[in-house]
């Protein structure tokens, strides 16, 4: 991993939201307006946001969640459910966390907002 | 569950996933090889709030194709006929034995556009294994710096596979299981 982007990991953990106080009800969508340009890896996708000149890379298991919200407007509840059946079994704690600290992190690069 | 289907219209046009795609990533979601999500900012747009090593790839990329008084610019400039990456007239493939594109080495009609990243068919040109010359290296760096060893999501081939499963499964382990 290179020295510039455990600077950036550092520097955008600061600035998620925390999920401690994440709205499991508030549901989320891809912006219809979006206008999303993707680039599908063999095991990761790279999207470029026009709106906002970000690019983001995403490995499978992010991409597969991003893909859910693409489905449709879901809360986290929903999605979480959602990821159940794929795997079809309860995700861990870790993994909840995870996928909790995924969708915030959705949130602030601007990939989903709030109905 | 969300059905995965072929006319999920909206699915394809605005992910380009495929069908196939998404089965094969839902398959390694449950096995269970795939540990947690990564989603990384590798370019922070005009402020440049992330930028880093590949992301300054990227923005490099893009200035050289788009400064014709640099020497590289040439071996930058993708080919388009019709939407798509076009393919030479001599028949090999595309950028086989060309040190660059020149527009005669395509058929008529054939654009060369400056690599832009916001454009799908620029970044096919780019990543094409084929196409190693300028360019590509960048591609690595964006495939490869952000892979980061141990278990870490991308079942890069790092790592053994649990249970001594070897090529058996879709976890780390790279082709020949990677016992290590």
């Amino acid at each position: 991993m290179s020295f510039f982007l455990w600077d950036f990991i550092k520097g955008d953990l600061t600035i998620l939201p925390s999920t401690q106080s994440f709205d499991r009800k508030l549901v989320f969508h891809v912006p219809d307006n979006a206008g999303l340009i993707w680039s599908e890896w063999e095991d990761a996708s790279i999207v470029y946001d026009p709106r906002s000149g970000h690019t983001q890379v995403l490995n499978e298991f992010a991409r597969e969640l991003l893909a859910l919200y693409e489905d449709g407007p879901k809360s986290l509840d929903q999605l979480l459910a959602e990821f159940s059946k794929i795997i079809d079994a309860e995700p861990d704690a870790t993994t909840t966390q995870n996928i909790i600290e995924t969708v915030a992190g959705f949130d602030n690069m601007g990939l989903i907002e709030p109905i | 569950m969300t059905e995965v289907n072929n006319t999920d219209k909206k699915n394809e046009v605005t992910s380009g996933a495929t069908l196939g795609k998404r089965l094969h990533r839902r398959s390694l979601l449950k096995a269970g090889a795939i540990a947690a999500p990564v989603a990384l900012t590798l370019h922070g747009g005009v402020p440049l709030a992330h930028a880093d090593s590949a992301g300054l790839c990227v923005i490099n990329l893009m200035n050289i194709a788009n400064n014709p008084a640099d020497n590289r610019a040439a071996m930058l400039q993708v080919p388009i006929k019709g939407g798509q990456v076009a393919a030479p007239k001599n028949g090999t493939h595309k950028f086989e034995l060309l040190p660059e594109d020149l527009a005669n080495d395509y058929p008529p009609g054939t654009q060369l556009q400056p690599f832009d990243a916001s454009n799908l068919n620029h970044w096919e040109f780019i990543k094409d294994p084929l196409n190693q010359r300028f360019g590509f290296s960048c591609v690595n760096s964006i495939e490869f710096n952000y892979r980061i060893n141990g278990n870490n999501g991308w079942g890069n081939g790092d790592q053994p596979a649990p249970g001594g499963s070897l090529p058996n499964n879709n976890a780390e382990n790279g082709p020949n299981g990677n016992p290590n």
